[in-house]
């Protein structure tokens, strides 16, 4: 799990590969469930979810008020490690 | 004359369809040409004897586990078919075999059957498609950061051109992969187009961030982006060579955004076509995602493996905002009547 969370500081820390990062919690979301414990899952599921809604492109953003940049990816990935604890 | 001694439906695991069958008791063979073990239930069609295992149709599982568990650790050892039960068939109880032609035995050495895998949570079947995997299958990347006209391409098909390693075939490692490629990609006006080339991919490590598995079309994307950027002129070139997308592509009702077309080039969803998001919309169950303000419609247990195809569209643009293979509904999401 400490894994799974060190990927989601990830997002936030390593903006140049976060795409990457983004993926990969996707990816444990939505194909390893099983490695999540339950107390984390909903969490993790919410979140990847969320994460599919991130749009750094502002051209593509603009195609839909659900998309969100940058500065709003950052509020939501903080707030989920928030819930993780610590 | 002809005698017709066997007519028989199945569902997709090999059950009989009630109705849809009848058996003049004297051909043997049955589901996927295999031999039909009718002694244990006492009831025909209801256990197939495969090479190396005994398949229970009405279970979709075999009986015993699988005789190369232990080199597949990433399958359940029961699973039939590898739960691939539309586009593979079983080979003799100990693996699948896709049916397109695409892809061969995981145990084949050329074997390119992870890279077409719609499970990306599977790990790599060996150590050389593990080194295969880190350069193939499809990606969403940037094809020309520098070029405005032309947004993003995946890899819809690729081909392993030729392998390029450093040191010996124990310890040795791969340097980079050439591959043949075809290109998809959309430019400013949404027009569809297709390229063809080669590129060399630098191969990556296998483990990423301390995980093993999960990450590798990650590295693929990796890959692709710096190669992309080195060499992906090859494709740049070739723009005005494409085709439109309606020459194409089958029509859709459901319109996506530029978001949710790129989403349906990512390696976890490429398998997803505009039909399916269709029947999703048609058939799946509404509900409100309250957190991003989207109408999101899930069809249960819509792949084989169980996940569901969840479609977000936005209620401001009627677009199809986004396309998850995911395996559960949040709790959050809202019913919608």
């Amino acid at each position: 799990m400490t894994d799974v969370i060190d990927i989601i500081r990830q997002i936030l820390n390593d903006s140049s590969n976060r795409m990457q990062h983004i993926r990969i919690i996707q990816s444990l979301a939505w194909n390893s469930t099983d490695e999540i414990p339950e107390e984390y899952a909903e969490v993790i599921q919410e979140l990847a979810v969320d994460l599919d809604y991130y749009e750094p492109d502002a051209e593509l953003r603009s195609e839909a008020p659900e998309y969100y940049d940058d500065t709003e990816l950052e509020r939501r990935v903080t707030q989920a490690l928030e819930m993780l604890g610590p | 004359m002809l005698e017709m001694r066997e007519m028989q439906g199945y569902d997709a695991f090999g059950s009989l369809l009630p109705g849809r069958n009848f058996s003049s008791g004297s051909y043997r063979f049955g589901f996927q040409g295999q031999e039909k073990d009718d002694e244990v239930y006492g009831a025909t069609g209801t256990s197939y004897a495969f090479e190396y295992r005994m398949h229970g149709p009405r279970e979709g599982r075999f009986w015993s586990i699988d005789p190369l568990a232990a080199k597949y650790p990433h399958n359940s050892p029961y699973a039939f078919s590898e739960n691939r039960v539309i586009d593979a068939v079983e080979l003799e109880g100990l693996e699948k075999v896709t049916i397109n032609g695409q892809d061969k035995p995981a145990t084949d050495p050329n074997s390119l059957t992870t890279v077409f895998d719609d499970d990306i949570s599977k790990a790599p079947s060996d150590q050389y498609s593990q080194r295969v995997v880190a350069g193939l299958a499809d990606v969403g990347a940037k094809l020309d950061p520098l070029a405005a006209q032309i947004e993003r391409f995946q890899l819809n098909q690729t081909g392993v051109h030729s392998e390029h390693w450093t040191g010996g075939a124990s310890h040795g490692r791969t340097d980079y992969v050439d591959y043949d490629y075809v290109a998809t990609y959309y430019d400013q006006n949404d027009d569809f187009h297709i390229a063809q080339g080669t590129l060399s991919v630098p191969a990556l490590t296998t483990e990423y961030a301390g995980i093993k598995d999960a990450p590798l079309i990650i590295l693929t994307e990796v890959a692709i982006l710096e190669i992309s950027q080195l060499s992906g002129m090859a494709a740049h070139s070739q723009v005005g060579q494409g085709v439109k997308a309606s020459e194409q592509l089958a029509p859709t009702t459901a319109q996506l955004s530029k978001h949710a077309k790129i989403q349906l080039g990512l390696a976890d969803r490429s398998h997803i076509t505009h039909g399916m998001i269709d029947a999703t919309i048609a058939k799946g169950r509404r509900f409100w995602d309250p957190k991003n303000k989207s109408i999101n419609y899930v069809l249960e247990g819509g792949f084989a493996s169980g996940k569901n195809l969840t479609v977000g569209t936005s209620p401001a643009s009627g677009l199809v905002t986004t396309i998850m293979p995911n395996s559960r509904i949040p709790k959050r999401f809202v019913p919608l009547p």
